[in-house]
């Protein structure tokens, strides 16, 4: 039991560890991305004692003036939902990594962990289940902040999430139907069988149309260019345009760890996960028939890393689409959402399920 | 679910599917095709009917996994809704046409009220007869405000949707209580688990909230007042459906839930519905004495008329059904026909419903009037009638029931009624008329005036086959 | 194990840090009201009435056909992960029960409902 809980507490500490400090990285990410796609130098003036490292240690500087600004509630309005909103915002929005695996079992002293925090057969419902919650810390923030930009922004945001998460939602329909489960887990699993003896059976070979979708929506629904409507901050800045210190920065976090989450939902899905092309629990299994051992633990480290490399990796894509793309208009993003992507990936439903039942 | 079972289910299958198909045919087809749209509507009401013709003598059945039950109790349900739903539709056509609410829409939520209140008559199960409910209310809902630019209408919807989801949401607890009690909704294993030795001590409490939610449905008092201002701002042909249909559904649904799920708790469920009769008689004959709009005055009068059925389920015997079942066909046909002068008489934006607007109408439209008196007059009992014939039955299976006070009060209430339907009366035929100008009618009304006046002497005069098929619908409910 | 253990665990720890960060901004930062401050941000004229109230009605629209939909797609999900059980018997049920879904969306499309001019 004690070793349970222990190994339940590290994973935890693992995984927001990571995903906080993953975070805060792409706060600095974002900014040398644009300077460098912008032919600027970006952020490199703070400093400690001499040492730039690039402007990493912005991310400190940052986080300290967060903390150490006013904390401003609008005299009009909600004080209880107006400090609600971004603890609900964020709570959710890291929630979500709970169900997200990054490694096979590990075998420590004779005892299996299942390297997932919460091993659930409906993991991908969890998922859902926890981004749908985090819509009312964006829609909360908009009507407590007694404040007409807010009031839009909140709105703009809630609809267009609830939008997109349909779509998101039928887009990996096709895929649950291949794997035949739920269970992230179980399709992280799935996804180490191979193809004709040498194409890794990734999602996103199996579903490439789904993988564009999914693409696409999981963008809109981080709310961020070309899909950042609710907070253009030429126009009408946002929902959290009343927010100052930290509480802003609970908004300004989630949005960076709702895009690390849709990063690691498609390498998860689609990319397989934690998977390594040919490594199999004993060590690699080329198709030449080659074949390399390796230790139990050097493996399972392979694993992880693969999937933090993955993840970076969808970061750091998310990000060049952020920076390369011009805003959609409201009507034009809502036509996008509902009268293309919704009947597509209805469309791509119905073939992967006939094609399915005919390979059958 | 084998094809067999699949082929009971046809009627259904079609009234929804073309529900489908109209709800599709206003937006995609061009204005010239206004006709064909409640001409789809009745042919699928016809065909729905004729697919139930297939399934009478096959004896009853139930499918679903005992969630449906096809018996001789759900086809004359069925088959009464058909009616409704059909004549309404005819009845609206010329209406909605003059409103400028004539739109595909209105039958296929005609189509999917019917199939709403069929389920009810077919469920034996609380969660199906839940979802009856729902398809029903939902359909009405938005039939009350289907004049949308119209206060009126507006308003009634929107009473009608806030206390209808209100009672929905305590029939729901009802029958969260009741499944909590007996582990199971289907009424089979909720009876099995009221005779085995004692009642649960949920299942009262869930009886009470059951009650309350069907008793919001049919308008019986305290739980009616919302029916004279939904049934007055609603679109008159809408206030004609909900006033037979709605009421026939839910009186359906109640007496297969008490008579089929909880015979163990007839002591209980009869004294309730014993003070419900009553005050819903009496309340809805008092205040219909004082309405001067005859919409609302036949709204109160469809209260009084829901506290005189209420006396058959009292009885709780077979004749005590067998009346109620022919006291509805009654009460649908006098009904429809009143609610038919009605909206052929309220003249643009539905206002004329006056008790002056009825003055001398005897001169201006004799064939209207008479009509109209002949259904005034079954709603009011006059022997000759097949309103007297109802009555009689029900009061009659009351007293052999042994409920001797509850049969004398229903007829003293009676007496009561005869003067507010006569003072209609007697505006048409003893008051000069303000200006007189013909009033036109259109033709399918008046066909459907005349086979009503037919329907309901043949009804007062020579009630046996129709008293014989009650019965025999009856025996499905056991 | 129990999966509420983990679960909870995630909660506590998560909540724990969420409220190190709000409780730490209203505790560590100034707090000095201006009236000028105490007005809504509205590009620096007066602000005239008040937030919220109406809205468009296509939000309204929008938050119903969202319901349908994620209705639709909760029975979506458990389909999906079992539909080679199923088999054709489920690939029709669904087919049938998305046509209708499907007749209620050309609806809402043709009658405008999804136009935000």
């Amino acid at each position: 039991m004690l070793f349970d809980v222990t190994a339940v507490l590290a994973k935890t500490l693992l995984v927001l560890g990571a995903v906080l400090g993953l975070t805060s990285l792409l706060t600095w990410m974002e900014r040398k991305q644009s300077a460098v796609m912008q032919d600027r130098l970006g952020a490199n003036r703070a400093s400690i004692l001499g040492v730039r490292a690039f402007g990493l240690v912005h991310i400190f500087s940052d986080a300290l003036k967060m903390f150490f600004k006013e904390d401003y509630v609008p005299p009009g309005g909600d004080r209880i939902l107006h400090t609600a909103a971004p603890c609900i915002a964020l709570f959710f929005a890291l929630m979500s990594f709970a169900v997200i695996p990054f490694g096979d079992t590990l075998t420590l002293a004779g005892r299996d962990i299942p390297l997932q925090v919460l091993p659930l057969n409906a993991g991908i419902l969890f998922v859902f289940a926890m981004t749908s919650l985090g819509i009312y810390g964006t829609f909360l923030a908009g009507i407590s902040s007694n404040n007409k930009y807010a009031f839009l922004g909140g709105l703009r945001a809630s609809s267009q999430m609830i939008s997109y998460e349909i779509t998101m939602g039928a887009t990996l329909i096709g895929l649950l139907m291949i794997f035949g489960t739920l269970d992230l887990q179980e399709i992280n699993r799935a996804q180490g069988d191979l193809l004709w003896g040498w194409l890794p059976k990734w999602g996103v070979v199996l579903q490439p149309f789904g993988f564009l979708l999914f693409l696409i929506a999981g963008m809109a629904e981080t709310k961020r260019v070309p899909f950042d409507l609710p907070e253009g901050e030429s126009e009408i800045v946002g929902y959290f345009v009343e927010y100052s210190s930290m509480k802003f920065g609970a908004f300004f976090m989630t949005d960076f760890i709702e895009t690390i989450l849709i990063a690691a939902l498609i390498a998860t899905l689609f990319f397989g996960g934690w998977q390594v092309p040919f490594l199999q629990s004993d060590g690699f299994h080329l198709p030449g028939g080659a074949h390399l051992a390796l230790g139990h633990l050097a493996v399972v480290l392979l694993q992880a890393a693969a999937l933090g490399l993955k993840v970076f990796f969808f970061c750091w894509l998310l990000l060049l689409i952020r920076w390369t793309l011009p805003r959609f208009r409201y009507d034009q993003l809502m036509r996008f959402g509902w009268k293309f992507l919704l009947p597509a990936s209805i469309l791509n439903i119905f073939v992967t399920a006939f094609v399915l039942l005919l390979l059958r | 679910m084998n094809p067999d079972e699949l082929f009971l289910l046809v009627p259904q299958s079609i009234l929804l599917g073309a529900a489908v198909l109209l709800m599709l045919m206003e937006p995609f087809s061009r204005q010239a095709g206004r006709r064909r749209l409640r001409m789809v509507a009745v042919a699928a009401v016809a065909v729905a009917a004729y697919a139930l013709r297939l399934q009478w003598g096959l004896g009853p059945r139930s499918i679903g996994g005992g969630m449906i039950r096809v018996d001789g109790f759900s086809l004359f349900f069925q088959w009464l809704f058909l009616v409704i739903t059909g004549l309404s539709a005819v009845l609206a056509a010329d209406f909605n046409q003059r409103e400028g609410i004539d739109r595909g829409e209105y039958y296929a939520l005609l189509l999917t009220a019917c199939s709403g209140m069929s389920l009810m008559a077919m469920s034996a199960d609380l969660i199906l007869t839940f979802i009856g409910i729902e398809i029903l209310s939902l359909s009405t809902y938005i039939l009350a405000g289907f004049k949308r630019r119209d206060i009126a209408s507006g308003e009634s919807s929107l009473k009608y949707f806030l206390l209808g989801s209100f009672a929905t949401a305590i029939l729901l607890y009802g029958i969260a209580l009741v499944y909590g009690a007996a582990g199971s909704t289907q009424y089979q294993a909720i009876r099995a688990a009221a005779a085995a030795g004692e009642v649960p001590a949920l299942l009262l409490p869930g009886l009470g909230l059951l009650l309350v939610g069907l008793g919001f449905k049919i308008g019986l008092v305290p739980f009616h007042s919302w029916i004279p201002d939904v049934y007055q701002g609603a679109p008159s042909p809408v206030t004609a459906f909900m006033s037979v249909g709605p009421k026939a559904a839910a009186i359906a649904a109640l007496l297969r839930l008490l008579v089929e799920a909880l015979p163990g708790l007839a002591p209980d469920w009869t004294r309730l519905l014993w003070l419900m009769a009553v005050l819903t008689m009496t309340l809805g004959n008092a205040a219909a004495l004082v309405q001067s709009n005859v919409k609302r005055m036949l709204a109160y009068s469809a209260i009084a008329q829901a506290g005189y059925i209420l006396v058959g389920v009292v009885a709780n015997t077979r004749e005590g059904f067998t009346a109620i079942l022919f006291y509805l066909v009654v009460y649908t046909v006098m009904n429809l026909m009143a609610f038919g002068v009605v909206l052929s008489l309220s003249g643009p934006g539905d206002r004329r419903v006056h008790l002056e607007d009825y003055a001398g109408l005897a001169r201006r439209a004799p064939f209207v009037a008479a009509a109209l008196g002949v259904a005034l007059l079954a709603l009011a009992g006059i022997p000759l009638t097949g309103g007297f014939m109802g009555k009689f039955f029900l009061f009659g299976s009351a007293v052999k029931a042994g409920f001797v006070g509850l049969a004398v009060i229903a007829v003293l209430n009676s007496v009561l009624s005869v003067y507010y339907y006569f003072r209609l009366l007697v505006y048409m035929y003893m008051k000069d008329a303000p200006q007189g100008g013909a009033e036109s009618i259109s033709r399918p009304v008046g066909a459907i005036l005349a086979i009503g006046v037919f329907l309901i002497l043949w009804l007062g005069v020579g009630p046996d086959r129709f008293l014989a098929l009650a019965g025999h619908s009856i025996l499905g409910l056991k | 194990m129990n999966p509420l253990i983990p679960l909870a665990v995630m909660a506590l720890l998560v909540a724990g840090i969420v409220a190190l960060f709000i409780l730490a901004s209203v505790f560590l930062g100034p707090g000095k009201r201006h009236p000028v401050k105490d007005t809504p941000f509205e590009c620096g004229i007066p602000s005239e009435g008040f937030a919220g109230g109406r809205m468009h009605i296509g939000y309204y629209i929008m938050a119903m056909l969202f319901v349908v939909f994620d209705v639709e797609l909760a029975f979506l999900f458990p389909w999906a992960a079992a539909l080679r059980g199923l088999g054709w018997f489920g690939f029709v049920a669904m087919f049938l029960f998305i046509a209708v879904i499907g007749a209620g969306f050309a609806y809402a499309w043709k009658m405008g409902a999804l136009e935000w001019e």
